[in-house]
């Protein structure tokens, strides 16, 4: 056992570093015009921006098996408080700035954003989480509603206008490293006996309880950590689009986020990361059939123009009808259930 | 590690219902009770009572000299008692091992966040518990099911895997709820043994809820009746069993008297 954990040590901080080494090479090339369309960078960071949302909201809904409907107004928490921060505090415009100047101030406003909406979770999680099922539902839906007004009526963060000319700090490097970081986070929950008994409230309960899990301070945690990276996803979010609006994390942005969950399948993190890439990538890959469909001059009684958008949500029945539980179905997709999966297929061909 | 689980004089009442009606019980160190009584007579609510899933209206629970009152059921899990349902309730989709795990939290020495971050101190951690957690699987002969789900055990072994996942916590007091139920007369006749093993193996106090008099009268050192939340009967097997009580409890009163009250 010693001599395996010693090896697994090492591992342990070389897959972290070998990440952050692989975004920090990737990142001028990807940011480069010349070499990657800036049609393609956008669906790449909206992307990962969707992955650390739907990974972090798949711990409540997935793994706490709580129906949280509110992940949009953490994200807003996130957005406004990152983005309030660096207008006022940061004077500097950003080309006069070093690249370490840089990457202090945004890792101040991820942190900031991530407290900011893990208080929030906190304090709607405490009382609310003692309701079960529908109740959170209609808890949290409401939470992202008040989040919204509120920002509508506060003039000093620009009130129903938005919030315009923030600083383009989000860069390829830290959307890729705040997913790596909620993706590595997810996982390592789920190994630890922590992560079983988060598993043991969405189950039972009442058994859970028995065997000492402290069901309520469970629910609150899982909840606290999901809000506060959505609400670092907020930050990314605003300091990449660098104008945000309170419209922008209307409820319908929620369920856009339980659907990326329940599409890459409830409970699974690797399932989640599809869902996400998958929802964002489908309204832009339909877009040639858009092209397709006016071209066909269909006869129709009346006008239609965004044929895409028809078509993705009969993708998404469709989807619903085959798999049910969502592409993984709540498992997980590594290394190890690939190479069981090929012996299982050899040992089939076999037989 | 046994402690002496004692009721004193408690009552529960649900509207008009009186589930638990002054009943008082001791459970000594080391000692197996059983507990039996017709349908309907609060067996189950003594057990909910006692792990905190329902307050009493009146009376004391004390473990030991610690008072279980206003704990949470969590609470009493980790101040050392452990309990099986009577309808299993197994994490259904979890693995036999994971189901175990879940109680083995409660021994964690590391926080989330260090688990978060998978420090070697919680890797090391992970690894003891996990350790734990084969061993009782192996002790309560489900080593083979380790990856199996739980719902894909057979009846029998989905009691034990209860069973295994209740001693997880180190309970001093384990109460089981029915173990033998739906069990054929092979299955008791192993869970009797198992019984058996694990108070000597854990050294645990045990009361034990069962309609199969063979498994009561069998194992038990004293059984306690119950009737319509009343303790009408204590003592050995021996006692028990001709008490004229119980009897009248259990079959209703002899036609004779009945006859004379109309």
């Amino acid at each position: 056992m010693p001599r395996n954990t010693r090896k697994s040590s090492a591992w342990r901080w070389l897959w972290p570093l070998a990440v952050l080494a692989l975004l920090w090479v990737a990142n001028p090339v990807i940011s480069d015009r010349d070499r990657f369309s800036p049609y393609l960078l956008q669906i790449v960071m909206l992307s990962g921006i969707n992955i650390v949302l739907s990974v972090s909201l798949n711990v409540v809904n997935g793994f706490a098996g709580q129906f949280s409907l509110g992940h949009a107004g953490f994200m807003a928490v996130g957005a406004y408080t990152s983005a309030y921060f660096t207008m006022s505090v940061m004077h500097t415009p950003l080309r006069l700035m070093s690249a370490g100047e840089q990457a202090a101030w945004m890792v101040g406003a991820l942190i900031l954003s991530g407290l900011a909406a893990g208080f929030c979770g906190w304090l709607v999680g405490m009382p609310s989480l003692r309701l079960r099922g529908d109740y959170l539902a209609i808890v949290t839906l409401g939470f992202g509603e008040i989040i919204r007004i509120l920002i509508r009526n506060i003039d000093q963060i620009g009130g129903p206008r938005g919030l315009s000319g923030i600083s383009p700090l989000t860069s390829f490097f830290w959307v890729g490293a705040v997913a790596a970081l909620t993706i590595a986070l997810s996982r390592n929950l789920l190994d630890s006996t922590h992560g079983k008994a988060l598993l043991a409230v969405r189950e039972d309960e009442v058994a859970a309880e028995s065997l000492g899990v402290d069901t309520t301070g469970y629910k609150v945690t899982a909840f606290v950590l999901s809000s506060a990276l959505a609400g670092m996803a907020g930050c990314l979010f605003a300091h990449y689009l660098v104008y945000i609006h309170p419209d922008s994390f209307w409820f319908v942005r929620s369920i856009e986020i339980i659907v990326m969950v329940i599409v890459g399948g409830l409970g699974s993190t690797t399932g989640a990361v599809l869902g996400a890439v998958i929802i964002t990538l489908l309204p832009e890959v339909l877009r040639n059939a858009d092209v397709l469909l006016a071209d066909a001059h269909i006869p129709l009684p009346f006008l239609l123009k965004d044929y895409r958008m028809v078509i993705y949500s009969l993708l998404l029945i469709l989807l619903m009808l085959v798999r049910p539980k969502g592409i993984m179905g709540g498992a997980e997709l590594s290394w190890k259930s690939l190479r069981r999966l090929f012996r299982r297929q050899s040992e089939g061909a076999r037989a | 590690m046994s402690a002496t689980l004692s009721l004193r004089e408690c009552t529960k009442r649900f509207g008009g219902v009186v589930a638990a009606k002054n009943a008082s019980l001791r459970v000594g160190a080391g000692e197996l009770v059983g507990l039996i009584g017709p349908n309907g007579a609060g067996k189950t609510t003594i057990f909910n009572l006692i792990t905190g899933v329902y307050q009493p209206d009146e009376g004391q629970i004390l473990l030991d000299e610690q008072s279980l009152l206003g704990l949470k059921p969590h609470e009493i899990a980790g101040a050392g008692v452990g309990r099986t349902f009577q309808n299993i309730r197994l994490f259904k989709d979890l693995s036999a091992l994971d189901n175990v795990l879940v109680a083995c939290h409660l021994h964690s020495e590391t926080g989330l966040p260090s688990s978060l971050l998978r420090t070697s101190r919680s890797l090391n951690d992970e690894h003891k518990l996990k350790m734990k957690a084969v061993h009782l699987l192996h002790l309560l002969g489900l080593g083979k099911f380790e990856r199996e789900t739980a719902s894909s055990l057979p009846y029998g072994e989905q009691r034990r895997l209860e069973i295994a996942r209740a001693l997880a916590t180190d309970p001093q007091v384990l109460l089981l709820d029915e173990p033998a139920a739906g069990m054929n007369p092979h299955e008791t006749g192993q869970l009797m043994d198992l019984i058996r093993q694990v108070r000597r193996d854990f050294q645990l106090s045990i009361l034990l809820i069962e309609h199969d008099m063979k498994v009561v009268m069998g194992i038990c050192e004293r059984i306690y009746v119950l009737d319509y939340g009343e303790v009408i009967s204590q003592g050995t097997p021996e006692v028990v069993r001709n008490d004229p009580k119980v009897i009248e409890a259990y079959l209703g009163e002899p036609l004779t008297q009945a006859g004379e009250g109309a």
